[in-house]
């Protein structure tokens, strides 16, 4: 049986020394691999990870609490005679400031873990066509985030609603909103970090970059006299991300906001995409 | 089958890869040899789609890495035993590799057995010591059960028992057809496992030539022969184009020639012999001699010269 297995090898590598543009064996069952089986990898590998689960568990736990702080300060502060009305989607798509950190941190993760510890090596020999492996990635993070975002916009408001009571009163409409405009938001923010991640190659280096771009930028651009300079806080995409999910109407709509965090992710993403097809692994 | 066609790569101005052709066959282990910094892994890189050749191509059956439809079905390799998430679980390492290439995921099981690391299949890579990592990177190598398998030194971090294992492995996958390129700077190694050998040096192709051609090529293989006439004998070998050394009274030793040449030089001669010998030289001799000789860039074609 072994030398019939062999036979059919030997005659197999005849076959295609014959036919050279054909590379694939078949000497195992299976479909020809595509862009299904290289998201496949990139699941089984982000969910594998023990730093992915416990990171995004910290982010459910980081998400409930700033929900029920804020909403129980809008209480309070309504009860005291202030202004504090605010739909309960909305409280908790603000809680978001925080939770975009952690998926910010999975998505950098993603792609420079594999160059700190060599795993980019056997991913790229599994996956060689490079346009495919990060496509794959960004599609994966795109999900993760997006799912993300509805679920900690949904779990907030849940915490919210009943804390906030009459001050956090809100309409179906603007649940929608939250949810869907949290998701987009997180899952687009989880492409621009991973665009952030292959360009930088490092870890520190990635997440520092999320720092200015989610917290320093929108702090100190507005500290220059230049009106363009603090006109520019208006386009980063936590502002834009705020009005997506708000429908806010200052200071553009929602179609523009979403418009600007798409330009935000497919520029990031697609410098990363040919700094990665250019470089050497 | 492995094609390298004028293959070369830079790094800024230093020439890492210069201009390397060879084919590497099926149903033999090929060595791949060169001191370090000679180019071997870089090569290797380029032959994997993980470097871009500065020039000339790297081929499997044909054509280059990115285009095989199920790489890890044609090709297995291990390049670096650094290899897979330190977080994540050896089976849940292959599973996805497995997936990648829609490979079954019942083979995760089988190479984690063929290697060994059956029992440590849950444990979570970061645990593992250097020879387990490397066994691990073999398994991942035979996920596919590819015909074409790329070493880059193999055995860096096996004991004893793991050293003898990957040389069988080896053995026998060439044997059933496979072929096999396997990097090393252990001379002694490849002299038990390799058909073949590539040897480079400083990016250059210093010798492509069967293991029984690389020994006898070299130079250290002499002839130690003893003369009452031991003057006369030297002088006509001299003649005759050999370097000839006095190994003692009256006994010489003959560099690069054989018995049967040293004979009859003094059968014809009618000089009387009292004593003669070959020596054969070991693979680490004749590749000191080869590397030695590629520091001052003139690559020989072993095997033409006798």
């Amino acid at each position: 049986m072994k030398a019939k297995s062999t036979l059919a090898r030997a005659r197999l590598s005849q076959r295609r020394t014959g036919e050279p543009a054909v590379g694939e064996s078949a000497q195992l069952p299976g479909a020809r691999p595509g862009f299904g089986a290289a998201i496949a990898f990139e699941l089984t590998k982000l969910w594998a990870v023990r730093s992915t689960r416990i990171t995004l568990a910290v982010m459910v736990l980081g998400q409930l609490s700033m929900a029920w702080l804020l909403s129980f300060s809008a209480k309070a502060s309504g009860d005291n005679g202030y202004e504090a009305v605010m739909p309960a989607p909305f409280i908790a798509l603000v809680c978001l400031n925080l939770a975009q950190l952690f998926i910010a941190t999975v998505a950098a993760l993603s792609i420079t873990s594999e160059y700190s510890n060599g795993t980019i090596i056997s991913s790229l020999q599994a996956v060689p066509v490079r346009t495919r492996l990060l496509g794959a990635k960004a599609a994966v993070l795109l999900m993760l985030g997006f799912v993300s975002g509805v679920a900690l916009v949904g779990a907030g408001t849940l915490i919210a609603a009943p804390v906030a009571a009459q001050y956090g009163r809100f309409t179906i409409g603007e649940l929608l909103l939250a949810l869907v405009g949290g998701g987009v938001y997180l899952g687009l923010l989880a492409v621009m970090m991973l665009g952030i991640g292959v360009l930088l190659r490092s870890t520190a280096g990635a997440i520092s970059s999320a720092f200015v771009l989610l917290f320093g930028l929108p702090q100190i651009l507005p500290l220059f006299a230049l009106d363009w300079l603090q006109a520019l806080v208006s386009y980063l995409p936590t502002t834009a991300g705020q009005v997506l999910g708000t429908g806010a109407l200052e200071p553009y709509g929602t179609g523009t906001a979403a418009l600007i965090l798409v330009i935000w992710a497919a520029v990031l993403l697609g410098a990363g995409m040919w700094v990665f097809h250019r470089r050497d692994a | 089958m492995i094609t390298l066609e004028n293959l070369s790569k830079s790094f800024g101005s230093t020439l890492a890869v210069d201009s390397l052709s060879f084919e590497v066959a099926a149903g033999k282990v090929t060595g791949f040899l060169g001191p370090n910094g000679a180019g071997k892994t870089t090569s290797m890189r380029m032959l994997l789609g993980l470097d871009a050749p500065s020039g000339g191509r790297a081929l499997i059956n044909g054509v280059s890495y990115g285009q095989l439809a199920a790489p890890l079905r044609t090709v297995g390799a291990l390049l670096e035993p650094r290899t897979g998430h330190r977080g994540q679980r050896a089976d849940s390492h292959l599973c996805g590799l497995a997936r990648s290439n829609s490979i079954p995921v019942s083979r995760v099981r089988a190479v984690l057995e063929e290697v060994g690391l059956a029992e440590a299949a849950k444990r979570r890579i970061g645990t593992f010591s250097l020879g387990m990592r490397q066994r691990l990177g073999i398994a991942a190598a035979l996920l596919g059960d590819p015909e074409v398998l790329i070493f880059d030194e193999p055995v860096n971090g096996l004991d004893a028992d793991g050293v003898a294992w990957i040389r069988g492995l080896m053995r026998a996958k060439a044997a059933s057809g496979a072929t096999v390129f396997v990097s090393s700077h252990l001379m002694s190694e490849m002299q038990s496992t390799a058909d073949h050998l590539v040897v480079i040096g400083r990016g250059k192709l210093l010798a492509d030539e069967s293991m029984d051609n690389v020994l006898a090529a070299s130079a250290q293989n002499s002839v130690i022969v003893a003369s009452p006439q031991a003057g006369e004998l030297a002088t006509a070998l001299q003649r005759a184009g050999y370097t000839v050394v006095a190994a003692s009274e009256g006994r010489l030793k003959v560099i690069g020639a054989s018995p049967e040449v040293v004979g009859g030089i003094a059968h014809t001669m009618g000089v009387r012999v009292n004593e003669l010998g070959g020596r054969q030289a070991s693979l680490e001799q004749a590749y000191t001699e080869l590397t030695a000789q590629s520091l001052d860039y003139v690559p020989t074609r072993i095997g033409e010269s006798s």
